[in-house]
């Protein structure tokens, strides 16, 4: 595995508030050359789990290691070189950019200590321009010269200049138009596949999720209630919370037919319920669900859900 | 049924330097009580500017031609002591992001009372009650609290059904409604759309429902505008429209949304992007991005016409006027260079 990630927890400490646990006890794994997708409401904590396995957060607990070498949250010192390996693209092109400085530096930014001179960075960023199907001249030129779409593939370029063996995509295709979303999704993809670089896709648009993703993750007030091959959860979702997701995505098809509602608001994360934290808005609950939080449990092999109902662990045998 | 609000032949033109750029060039739509019709396009298309003409809002440098009329009265030339009327009570709008519509340092209270005594000359006692009804109308649990409460103490999608209930508050007829859930979860979405659904149905209230989000219209809208360029290019019943486009551009903003049948395949795009209002090509304004187009699609830009019955679209060369050609488009257009 690339990118391995164990028993994640990441709390934000507050003044005189008890801390929100945005993460809690993770476990996610993303190969070389796969798709990975990562669903949930928002504040899910599905970016705090994006920064944390790039080291942008401190982690409470848990290990996060890429290529069987530790990531350590960044300090002040600097960063090991095998980190630059991994790299994040951002949901807002708008926001990371440097909108002071010409596209081409930015991209050249991830070619620094690396050997050739000036003519072969050059035309290293023009070849990366040409990867993301932009042209290789706009290296002159500054992002607020290009549409969010195109700031997008830069970022995805720059991405790119330090040749990286997994990319976490957070929200990267949420703030562009439906033509364009679908364009720099297919590239993320392409690229990733091309590479071999394993890619974190994270989103809480479950249509383009299913559609390019090998494996899925549905996160939850923090924690993973669900994971497995796309096709498996999305033909048979467990958890009554992904299949609440799976019901509430409109259909385009004329259909006519109005999506169903989940009742509730998520939940404060900071005083989460107790026992499964779902529950209070879970149409399936038992009584154990608000004691004891259920843990994940292999339903087939490329599936697992975290329910007391509808994935019941087996019984122990007596000893 | 009498439309409430009918939209005539509508262009926006900026003023810029020498010329004008059409913004929005010649709508014409209609909404009858108790119907949604829907606006789709994607982001320069025009669509905002359409609904927030129906308030008399136009952008700063520009004039409007063609009509905008809301039962009977032509908002256009409407004096402004009766149009800030008709905003304030009997056309209402929410927008994508509540924030945008809610003020920050106000309580939900007082935000839900001031219009209701301004406009419906209500005593506090009878504006807190109405608030409080507004409340329970949303679906907000504990009004009560609510109302002594700030904006940001909310989730998104409970600040948007405050952004509803503020400005139901008067009993509107008409609702322009701007991607009202664009920036929710779906979930959330779902109990919006379902709220907007049972308001039309309870209340009579007519809505012009904007969104780029072809599963919202489906879900909502009884009527369907697809928008390119500042134009209307396909406009009919939503069940009809969205299970057989006519025309290409419908058919491929429907293509580029994920196909659960087509899952681990590259989604199909659109090659390209939208032109900036002051860069339209000439004649079709889609020809350079559409698989279809042919030379003559450049010269003229192609009318609005009735191509089936309820079914108006503009294209010259309508590749799917034969329902069989509908099922062969996958192979004829690929996937276009990104």
């Amino acid at each position: 595995m690339s990118l391995e990630i164990r028993r994640l927890s990441v709390q934000y400490e507050r003044r005189r508030q008890p801390p929100v646990k945005a993460v809690v006890d993770v476990d996610l794994d993303v190969g070389a050359g796969q798709v990975v997708g990562l669903v949930g409401e928002s504040g899910c904590g599905k970016s705090t789990l994006a920064r944390a396995a790039i080291g942008l957060v401190p982690r409470a607990g848990g290990e996060v290691s890429f290529r069987g070498q530790d990531v350590p949250p960044l300090g002040n010192g600097v960063r090991s070189p095998h980190l630059q390996r991994i790299q994040m693209v951002f949901q807002d092109p708008y926001a990371s950019l440097n909108p002071r400085r010409r596209v081409g530096h930015q991209i050249a930014d991830g070619l620094r200590g690396r050997p050739g001179g000036d003519g072969a960075r050059t035309q290293r960023v023009a070849e990366l321009l040409e990867q993301v199907g932009l042209n290789r001249s706009i290296a002159r030129r500054y992002p607020f010269e290009f549409s969010g779409g195109q700031r997008q593939r830069i970022a995805i370029a720059r991405a790119l200049a330090t040749d990286p063996e997994v990319i976490i995509a957070d929200e990267a295709v949420s703030a562009l138009d439906a033509s364009t979303q679908a364009q720099v999704a297919n590239l993320l993809v392409r690229l990733a596949r091309e590479r071999d670089a394993g890619l974190l896709f994270i989103s809480h648009d479950l249509g383009i999720v299913r559609h390019i993703s090998d494996t899925v993750a549905v996160m939850y007030l923090g924690r993973i209630v669900e994971q497995g091959a796309t096709e498996s959860v999305w033909e048979q979702p467990a958890h009554p919370y992904t299949r609440a997701l799976i019901a509430a995505v409109p259909r385009h098809d004329g259909s006519r037919l109005l999506p169903e509602a989940l009742e509730g608001e998520v939940p404060d994360p900071s005083r989460p319920p107790s026992g499964c934290r779902f529950h209070p808005r879970c149409p399936d609950r038992i009584d154990r669900c608000s004691a004891e939080s259920p843990v994940l449990v292999a339903l087939r092999p490329s599936q697992r859900a975290a329910c007391w109902v509808t994935a019941p662990p087996p019984e122990q045998p007596p000893c | 049924m009498t439309s409430l609000l009918e939209i005539d032949d509508l262009r926006i033109l900026l003023h810029n330097g020498a010329e004008e750029i059409a913004l929005v060039d010649g709508v014409s739509l209609a909404v009858a009580p108790g119907s949604v019709v829907g606006l789709a396009g994607e982001s320069g298309s025009g669509k905002t500017l359409t609904g927030l003409s129906a308030l008399g809002f136009l952008p700063d440098r520009s004039r409007a031609t063609g009509s905008v009329r809301f039962d009977g009265e032509d908002v256009l030339t409407m004096r402004p002591s009766r149009l800030r009327h008709m905003r304030g009570k009997d056309v209402a709008v929410v927008f994508q992001d509540p924030m945008t519509s809610l003020h920050p340092m106000l309580t939900v209270g007082r935000q839900l009372t001031e219009h209701v005594q301004v406009h419906l000359g209500l005593s506090r006692a009878e504006a807190k009650a109405r608030a409080v009804e507004l409340l329970h109308t949303v679906r907000l649990p504990d009004p009560e609290q609510v109302l002594t409460s700030f904006p940001h103490q909310f989730s998104g999608g409970m600040r948007q059904r405050i952004a509803l209930a503020s400005a139901l508050a008067c009993g509107p007829r008409l609702l322009i409604a701007d991607e009202p859930t664009t920036a929710l979860d779906v979930t959330v979405q779902a109990g919006i759309l379902r709220l907007i659904d049972r308001l039309r149905r309870e209340n009579d209230l007519a809505v012009l429902m904007i969104s780029h989000d072809l599963g919202v219209m489906s879900a909502l809208a009884d009527t369907l505008h697809v928008l390119y360029a500042g134009r209307v290019v396909e406009s009919g019943s939503v069940g009809g429209l969205l299970r057989a486009p006519r025309h290409p551009y419908t058919r491929s903003l429907l293509d580029s949304l994920p196909d659960p049948d087509a899952r681990g395949s590259e989604l199909r795009v659109i090659r390209g992007e939208p032109p900036p209002p002051d860069r339209r090509p000439a004649g079709c304004p889609f020809a350079p991005r559409c698989s279809f187009a042919e030379p003559r699609c450049s010269d003229v830009v192609p009318p609005l016409e009735s191509v089936a019955p309820g079914r108006l679209a503009a294209c010259v060369v309508d590749p799917f006027a034969d329902p069989v050609t509908t099922t062969t488009f996958g192979a004829a257009a690929k996937p276009g260079q990104p």
